[in-house]
Formats: C-alpha cells, sequence, structure tokens
C-alpha cells in the first residue's frame, strides 16, 4: 500500500488539492494506493478551505461507498482518499486568533532588566515593520512570508503533524503544493521540506527523512484589486516571488522534483485578507498545478535518490501548452495532458450532466434503473442527495468557474441543451448508427449496459457508479472517438 | 380453427344469429382470427424490437400501440364480416337481417382478444428489449 501525502499550504494549496480531488473523482489514475491530503492554513474560515475539506469529505464518503476489488469496471473515485491520518484534513496553527504578531514573539518581553528594549527587540523591529508587527494572523499571513516564517515554524509540534510521520511507510511519497508570493505558502513550503529532511522520527530506514519530496510552487497567476486598508497589495507579487526564488535556489535543494507553473494572463479578484470572504473562482492554473501531483506519482521509484535527508539530483519541470490562447479548449493542450484529463473529464461531465438534467426524468422509467433498486429510496438517500451530489455540483462549478476565469479553460459548452454530446468545443461528436440522440442515446446506452451490472445490495452506488462509468464509456469512444 | 375461433369470439358475444351465420360462411373467423393474432404478435414486435425507444416506454405509450392494433382488428373485423354477410345474402336476393350494432359487437370481441393476445405476446417477448423490458411493467 503506498501512500501519496499531499500537503496543500495556504488558499493555492487548497485550491490545487480541490483540483486534485475532482480530477481523482473523474476518474485520472493516480499511481498511488491512496492519496493522504494534509492542508495547512492558519485561516479556518477561508472559504476556499473549507469547500476543499466539505468536497474531500463527500469524496471519501462516496469512496467508502463502492467495491475497491480488481473486478470492478468502475473509474469514477478511483483513488482513495485517507483522511483517517488526519481526519480534519488540516494541520492547525495555535494561537492565531485574535493574536498580534508582536503579542505572538513576545514583543513585550523583549527588555532589559531596566526595562528598555534589548537587542532582541531591535533585531525584530529590523526585520519586521511596524505593520507587520500590529497584524493579526487568524486569517493568515497576509502576503508576509517574513511572519508566516516564525509562526508556522509550530506545525511540527501537533499532534497531526506526528500522526503524518508516524504513519509513513516505505514506498510513501510526499508532494507539497504551495505558491511563491503570498504568505503562508511561501514561507510554509521550506519550512515543511526542511522538517521533513531533519526528521527525528527515523521509524525504519530513515523513513521520513528520506522520503521522496515532490512540490509544485504556483507562480503568480492571479493579483487582487487595490484597497487602500488592505494589507495586500498584488504590485509586490512579482518582487515577492523573485525574491522567494531566489531563496529556493541556493537553500531549497532538497526536494527531488520540483514543479513550477505560472501565467502571463492574471486574473484581477477582489482584495480579500481572509476569511469567508476569500473566495477564489477555480483556475486552470490549479488544475495544471494537480496535474504535477499526477506526473510525480508516475515517476519511477529509481529516479529518487535520497541519503540521510539528502537528495542526489533534484528534477525541475514546467508545464506548458501547445498553443496561445486565452481561453484554453482540449485542442489547445500537449497531447500528454490530453491523454491524461480529456477522457476521464468528459465522462465525468456527462455523468453530471445526466445527474443534473435528466435522471429525475428517467429513474422511474427506464429498465437501467428498475432492474437495479436505483428508486426513490436510493436517489433521495444520503449517498445520493448529499455525497454524490455535493461531489457533481463541486465538478460542475469547478469546470464553470475556470471557464469564466482569465485565462479561461473552457473546454466544455457547460450550458448546451439541444445536444447533450455537443459539448467539447471545437470537435463535433461522431454519427452513430442510431436513431436516437441526446439523452434518448444516453438512456440507450444505459439501458443496454445495465445486463452487464452486478448487483450489491449493501453498495448500491457501487452499482450506480459503475453502470455510468461503463455507459460514459462506450459514449465517449462512439462520440469522441477518446 | 373456424371451431377455435369461434369458441374464443362467442365466448365475448354468445350464440347470436350473427354468430352462427359467421360459423357457417367459414370465410370470417379464421381470417379475421389470424389476423388478430398475428397483428397483435407483430404489434408487439414492432413495440419493442423496432421502436424500442426509451422515449417511449412508459405504460401508456404501450397502452396506446395496444389500442392502435385493436383498432386496426376491429376495423378489420367489422369490414370483413359485414363484406361476407352481405355477400352471403346477396347470392339469395336478401338484405342482410343484422343491424350495425351486432357487427360492432364482433368487431369489440375481436379487439378484446387482440388486447388480451398482446398483453399475453408482451409478457413473452418483452425480456429481451432493451428500452422497454419493464413495459407495461
Amino acid at each position: 500500500m503506498s501512500k501519496l501525502y499531499v500537503f496543500g499550504i495556504g488558499g493555492t494549496g487548497a485550491r490545487v488539492l480541490k483540483s486534485l480531488t475532482l480530477l481523482m473523482a473523474a476518474g485520472v489514475k493516480i499511481n498511488a494506493d491512496e492519496v493522504a491530503p494534509i492542508i495547512i492554513d492558519p485561516d479556518l474560515a477561508a472559504a476556499d478551505l473549507t469547500r476543499t475539506i466539505k468536497l474531500m469529505q463527500d469524496y471519501v464518503k462516496v469512496r467508502n461507498s463502492i467495491d475497491v476489488d480488481n473486478a470492478s469496471k468502475n473509474g469514477f473515485f478511483n483513488t482513495k482518499i485517507n483522511m483517517d491520518i488526519v481526519p480534519s484534513g488540516r494541520i492547525p496553527v495555535q494561537n492565531t486568533k485574535d493574536v498580534k504578531f508582536k503579542d505572538y514573539i513576545g514583543l513585550s518581553w523583549m527588555v532589559d532588566e531596566k526595562g528598555n528594549e534589548n537587542a532582541n527587540h531591535a533585531l525584530v523591529s529590523m526585520l519586521f515593520s511596524e505593520k507587520n508587527l500590529e497584524s493579526t494572523m487568524e486569517v493568515g499571513f497576509k502576503g508576509n512570508p517574513n511572519i508566516g516564517s516564525v509562526v508556522l515554524n509550530q506545525f511540527s509540534f501537533s499532534d497531526e503533524y506526528k500522526a503524518f510521520e508516524s504513519s509513513v511507510k516505505q514506498g510513501d511519497r510526499v508532494f507539497v503544493v504551495s505558491s511563491i508570493f503570498g504568505g503562508t505558502g511561501a514561507s510554509g513550503f521550506p519550512l515543511l521540506v526542511k522538517e521533513l529532511r531533519k526528521s527525528k522520527n527515523k521509524g525504519e530506514n530513515d523513513l521520513v527523512r528520506n522520503v521522496p519530496i515532490g512540490a509544485v510552487t504556483v507562480l503568480p497567476y492571479f493579483d487582487v484589486k487595490y484597497k487602500e486598508d488592505s494589507e495586500i497589495d498584488s504590485t509586490t507579487f512579482i518582487s515577492k516571488a523573485k525574491a522567494a526564488l531566489s531563496y529556493y535556489d541556493t537553500n531549497l535543494t532538497e526536494v527531488n522534483s520540483l514543479y513550477y507553473i505560472a501565467d502571463s494572463i492574471t486574473k484581477h479578484y477582489e482584495n480579500s485578507e481572509g476569511g469567508d470572504t476569500q473566495r477564489n473562482e477555480a483556475h486552470f492554473v490549479e488544475l495544471a498545478a494537480a496535474l504535477a501531483i499526477v506526473d510525480f506519482a508516475s515517476q519511477p521509484d529509481s529516479s529518487f535518490q535520497t541519503v540521510d535527508g539528502n537528495v542526489k539530483n533534484t528534477t525541475y519541470k514546467e508545464f506548458g501548452i501547445e498553443r496561445e490562447s486565452k481561453s484554453i479548449l482540449f485542442n489547445d493542450l500537449c497531447q500528454i495532458t490530453n491523454q491524461t484529463i480529456k477522457k476521464p473529464m468528459t465522462q465525468f461531465l456527462l455523468f453530471c450532466k445526466y445527474l443534473n438534467e435528466q435522471i429525475s426524468n428517467s429513474y422511474r422509467y427506464q429498465p437501467w434503473a428498475k432492474n437495479h433498486k436505483f428508486d426513490d429510496n436510493f436517489i433521495k438517500g444520503q449517498y445520493f442527495q448529499s455525497d454524490l451530489t455535493g461531489v457533481k455540483n463541486a465538478y460542475l462549478e469547478w469546470l464553470s468557474e475556470m471557464s469564466s476565469n482569465s485565462r479561461a479553460f473552457s473546454p466544455y459548452d457547460l450550458n448546451a441543451k439541444k445536444d447533450v454530446f455537443a459539448l467539447i468545443k471545437g470537435e463535433s461528436p461522431a454519427k452513430v448508427m442510431s436513431l436516437k440522440s441526446n439523452y434518448d442515446l444516453f438512456n440507450d446506452t444505459l439501458n443496454d449496459m445495465q445486463a452487464k451490472i452486478k448487483d450489491n445490495d449493501s453498495k448500491v452506488l457501487h452499482s450506480f457508479l459503475e453502470l455510468f462509468y461503463q455507459a460514459t464509456d462506450k459514449l465517449v469512444k462512439s462520440k469522441f472517438r477518446l | 380453427m373456424n371451431d377455435l375461433f369461434a369458441n374464443l369470439y362467442e365466448l365475448i358475444t354468445g350464440q347470436t344469429d350473427l354468430a352462427n351465420e359467421l360459423y357457417n360462411s367459414e370465410a370470417v373467423y379464421v381470417p379475421v382470427g389470424w389476423c388478430m393474432v398475428l397483428l397483435s404478435l407483430i404489434g408487439m414486435i414492432v413495440y419493442y424490437y423496432l421502436i424500442n425507444h426509451p422515449r417511449f416506454n412508459r405504460w401508456y405509450h404501450w397502452l396506446l400501440m395496444v389500442l392502435v392494433v385493436c383498432l386496426i382488428n376491429f376495423g378489420i373485423a367489422y369490414f370483413r364480416a359485414n363484406d361476407a354477410i352481405d355477400s352471403m345474402y346477396a347470392e339469395q336476393n336478401q338484405d342482410s337481417p343484422f343491424s350495425a350494432m351486432e357487427f360492432i359487437s364482433f368487431s369489440m370481441a375481436n379487439a378484446l382478444w387482440t388486447f388480451v393476445f398482446s398483453f399475453a405476446f408482451s409478457i413473452g417477448i418483452k425480456w429481451k428489449s432493451r428500452n422497454a423490458s419493464r413495459t407495461p411493467f
């Protein structure tokens, strides 16, 4: 059983984990038995964080209700997400609520016997501005990695981090997702890598110290509107990224594979320092960053050599697209990217659209439903209404947000009503030998495939997903030659 | 065959004068009966294997199909019986003594048997239909 631990640091980390979760729901294969996500973010209320954790919890519930034996022909929710190691999905950052940074570091105690400011106080004043010292931290470090690098040092003392360390086994890998231009991600990434490499919890064979580490560091791909009273100023993003890159170049040599992603086109978001208003729309860069995780998992063990916490050689990779476009279609992506995502994403989109637009008209009458107990009890039950619907809504929202972002990723016509198969932009669906079209063809295929589905009384959702996976597999092969 | 179909029809219409004439003519019960059986079978084959459409697999689509076949068999019975009786009496230079209602009664019996046979054929052949295997139930 090999695990891939994915640390998502800060808001970007959470959003990339969301992309990864949705890709896995669609059936993108990860070369690991299970993925263990761990988010490090002091901003408990950040909408991006809560959305991601809710999605992962829904995924786990759906995944737990399906069979995973080799005979199963269901590809949706193919990879297990392990939230047993860190059930909350996140490592808490203590003592940041309603605490100013100056109080966190005990600035008022940095005095000599006479009560005068001592040398430590002077050093702190040199490293941190007055604004830094007065800053509260419950919504993160607001683009200040100098604060983050102090406060985040504590995460290795948490029970969650210790649980992670003790769960690492031979064959496991670690991947770290962070942005380079903010506060939490930029400071948390090098801290985490150093913590891993100097781990005292050696276990057998220095497992944690020598665990293969991959990381994607996301360079500026959005900026925020100017706001007078906000501590986040996007004009500093590039200079911060440059400074961090320079630091990584000389100090961050303990990573086996380092992926970079950047975009010259940037989206202007509302300026939110954090909390429930920090809700950035999904972006293609986050999907591409999630693909770095897929790529890292696919690399052979022989490509990672680490001895006593020292990496023999680091590989560096960048993500690219085939053709420059402000609105990316599948035709604009490289072949290897299309091979990885096009078929599963299209299959899952067909599935989600069917759930959204058609199932209520069909499940009471079609043989595929009547022959397999996909009845009112199932459709109105917890697994369907809450868990599966949660993932479905997140997937459609994710695609919709990416398609309206800048740069846009809009390979699908999400509002195509006339024909559900006219959904890949720039491609006409192939003609098939059938008098049926649109959802009639979909139902016809479901009714054709249903005879091959074996019922599992205790896991009806499994039969349901297996049927839709097989039907959409047949449909995308015939309509899109995928 | 004449006896077999006569028994079927007279089960509904009773042994009326018209029924006796239709039995004696030997040109009505057998062809009308065979038409009824074959058209019921063909109607169900068309519904389950040619139409075989996920949009037309509700019970009322099935019923509509059966009613169409019933209507066709109603017409066949009415006109075939009318022609046969008219011809028989015309040969004797007489007018047919039977009213339209008596012919309608026979035609209704044919339609009713059409419904029964269609239902029976549905039970027998629906299972292999891709889209209507659960129609009408």
